[in-house]
């Protein structure tokens, strides 16, 4: 998992994989994109709840990663440059559609009523356990979803980015006491939502 | 589940195990396999055409292909100088050296030095009416008289040997007189061999036989004419007969060699030579002007050469005739004659202050001739006053009276109280 990565120290070797691949390394950006895509598309994804547009947004992403690895320069945490080109790129498409606040699932015209049918599943589940989680995952989507935008983005940072207080809070331009406030009462709704299944 | 860093680690209550574990099982989505090869691609793609290590083999460009500019100021400088040189070449000297003060129009043609065209108006003033007579009269008797070499074969007794004669006459003892005989060194050279090698119209007469080139062997008769060389002698062994050939044709004796030089002087001075002096002179008149230059000298030698011939003139061109008489022969002498004479004319007319000091010369000239006739002298004297030439009467009357010591008695009474001044 992400976090764990970052938690492990392997997060300072991120910083010389991208440095190597500017160098013109391109196995330094496999490894990098095979750490982090998964994080960076769950992040798109629960935020956006559309599998296309995440696709889209996604690549958007990774290609302004190519494109800056001329200019990157390792002054924070590799993490926090790729989720802030990541926020900002969620920020310009909600700009661009009108949006002001993040857009839920629920909210996404192209999406059914269940919102977790939006959301791609592990492919290799099975399809009792598929529709286990697909249950649970549309419980859990839906509660997400009826967070806050400025709770569900400091707990998708924090949760799926691995990112910690002060990194969210300058990401955010909130304080780290308010991101924390946030993270706090997201999973408090969250745990309300998964209680009963538990 | 999820392990925080201590530094950020959020409270303990933003911590669930049993939540972390759902999320983990639920949170599995994954990117598309194509949209992971698509970015993997872009990500190679750039890779590959980004920049490269300044220390990379590739980077390196070989030396073959780098441009080599070096020897291109070279290049340039040697072009100026190329250039620079051929206009240099191009240019006349004319143009690179010339003053800017040259009012002059420059020209190839020798000046004529204004010296030596005063010298040869001298000389014709000198030729008087009487002299010119006197010079007649004497080449009339050079030519009628028979050449007096033995060596001279019959077929070139005519002009040539006559004309040689007249050239080595020691009257004309300068050096001058055998620059002046012959025009050219061809013409000058077969003379020396004369001298140094047994002539060949000797060989001839010996023979018998009459020279079967007569204008091959005209220049050469001449000296022998006047050489008491016998002409029989294959070879001029004895030093006496040298001596003797010497001293009476001293201006024949020159070597080989000199006779080049002077033939180069001569020529030199041939073509700076003025119009050519009146042809009517006498020997006399060139021992008058001692200083004359060449070309003049030529002038009077060719001059008088042509006055001896008389009626028998040989043709012209290979002897040290004026150059007009040569580029426009005449048929007879006396044509020749007022040809120069015009030609003199012209000259004098455009230069009078030649006639000045062709005056002046005169006058010295009458103090150191030779006196006439007390007779003549007085009839002389009496024409040039009763003609209004006052001045001409005055010096002729000076010149009277400085040749005769007693010239009181000589003179008339009339001549003797008589002043130009007083008229």
């Amino acid at each position: 998992m992400p976090a764990l990565a970052f938690a492990d120290g392997v997060a300072d070797g991120d910083e010389a994989l991208m440095l190597a691949y500017a160098a013109g390394d391109a196995a330094a950006f496999d490894a990098l994109y095979a750490r982090h895509k998964g994080g960076v598309y769950r992040y798109l994804v629960r935020h956006c709840g559309n599998a296309g547009l995440a696709d889209e947004l996604f690549q958007d992403v990774w290609m302004s990663v190519i494109r800056a690895r001329a200019t990157y320069a390792p002054t924070a945490k590799f993490t926090t440059w790729l989720y802030r080109i990541a926020h900002n790129r969620l920020i310009d498409h909600w700009r661009a559609n009108g949006h002001v606040e993040l857009v839920t699932a629920a909210a996404d015209g192209d999406c059914d009523d269940n919102p977790l049918a939006a959301i791609p599943g592990s492919r290799n589940d099975e399809p009792e356990v598929r529709a286990g989680s697909r249950e649970i995952g549309a419980r859990l989507a839906a509660a997400l979803a009826a967070l806050p935008p400025a709770q569900r983005e400091a707990f998708l940072l924090h949760q799926e980015g691995g990112l910690g207080l002060a990194e969210i809070a300058v990401l955010t331009g909130a304080g780290v006491e308010t991101v924390k406030s946030r993270i706090r009462y997201a999973l408090l709704k969250l745990r309300e939502t998964l209680g009963d299944l538990q | 589940m999820t392990t925080r860093r201590p530094d950020d680690a959020p409270a303990d209550d933003l911590h669930d195990p049993r939540f972390d574990a759902a999320w983990s099982a639920l949170s599995r989505e994954e990117p598309p396999a194509a949209l992971d090869d698509a970015i993997r691609a872009a990500a190679h793609r750039e890779a590959r055409a980004g920049p490269r290590a300044v220390d990379s083999p590739a980077a390196h460009v070989p030396s073959a292909l780098r441009p080599q500019r070096w020897w291109w100021p070279l290049a340039a400088a040697a072009t100026i100088g190329a250039v620079a040189i051929g206009l240099l070449q191009l240019a006349t000297p004319d143009r690179v050296g010339a003053p800017t003060d040259d009012k002059g129009v420059l020209s190839d043609i020798p000046v004529v030095p204004e010296q030596a065209r005063r010298k040869a108006e001298g000389a014709r003033e000198e030729l008087r009416p009487e002299q010119n007579g006197q010079a007649q009269e004497r080449g009339a008797e050079e030519a009628a008289t028979p050449s007096a070499s033995p060596s001279a074969s019959p077929s070139s007794s005519s002009g040539a040997a006559g004309r040689t004669q007249s050239a080595a006459t020691p009257s004309a003892p300068s050096p001058r007189k055998d620059v002046a005989a012959p025009a050219t060194s061809n013409e000058r050279e077969p003379e020396a061999l004369t001298f140094a090698a047994p002539p060949p119209p000797a060989s001839n007469s010996t023979t018998g036989k009459p020279a079967s080139a007569p204008e091959k062997r005209t220049p050469q008769a001449g000296p022998a004419a006047t050489a008491p060389v016998p002409a029989a002698e294959p070879f001029p062994a004895d030093a006496a007969k040298l001596e003797a050939m010497e001293s009476a044709a001293p201006a024949t004796t020159l070597s080989k060699t000199e006779r080049a030089a002077d033939a180069g002087i001569a020529a030199g001075k041939l073509a700076e030579a003025p119009p050519p002096a009146e042809p009517a002179q006498t020997h006399e008149g060139a021992r008058d002007e001692p200083a004359a230059p060449a070309p003049r000298a030529k002038a009077l030698a060719g001059a008088a050469t042509q006055d001896s011939l008389a009626a028998s003139s040989p043709p012209v061109a290979e002897s040290g005739a004026p150059a007009a008489s040569r580029a426009a022969p005449a048929s007879s002498p006396a044509e020749r004659r007022a040809l120069t004479r015009d030609a003199s004319r012209e000259a004098q007319r455009a230069t009078p202050s030649v006639v000045q000091s062709t005056d002046a010369r005169s006058e010295v000239r009458a103090k150191q001739r030779s006196p006439l006739p007390v007779t003549d002298w007085i009839a002389l004297i009496r024409r040039l006053r009763d003609e209004g030439k006052s001045a001409d009467a005055a010096k002729e009357l000076a010149a009277f009276r400085a040749a005769y010591a007693d010239h009181e008695h000589l003179l008339p009474p009339d001549l003797r109280d008589w002043h130009p001044a007083a008229r």
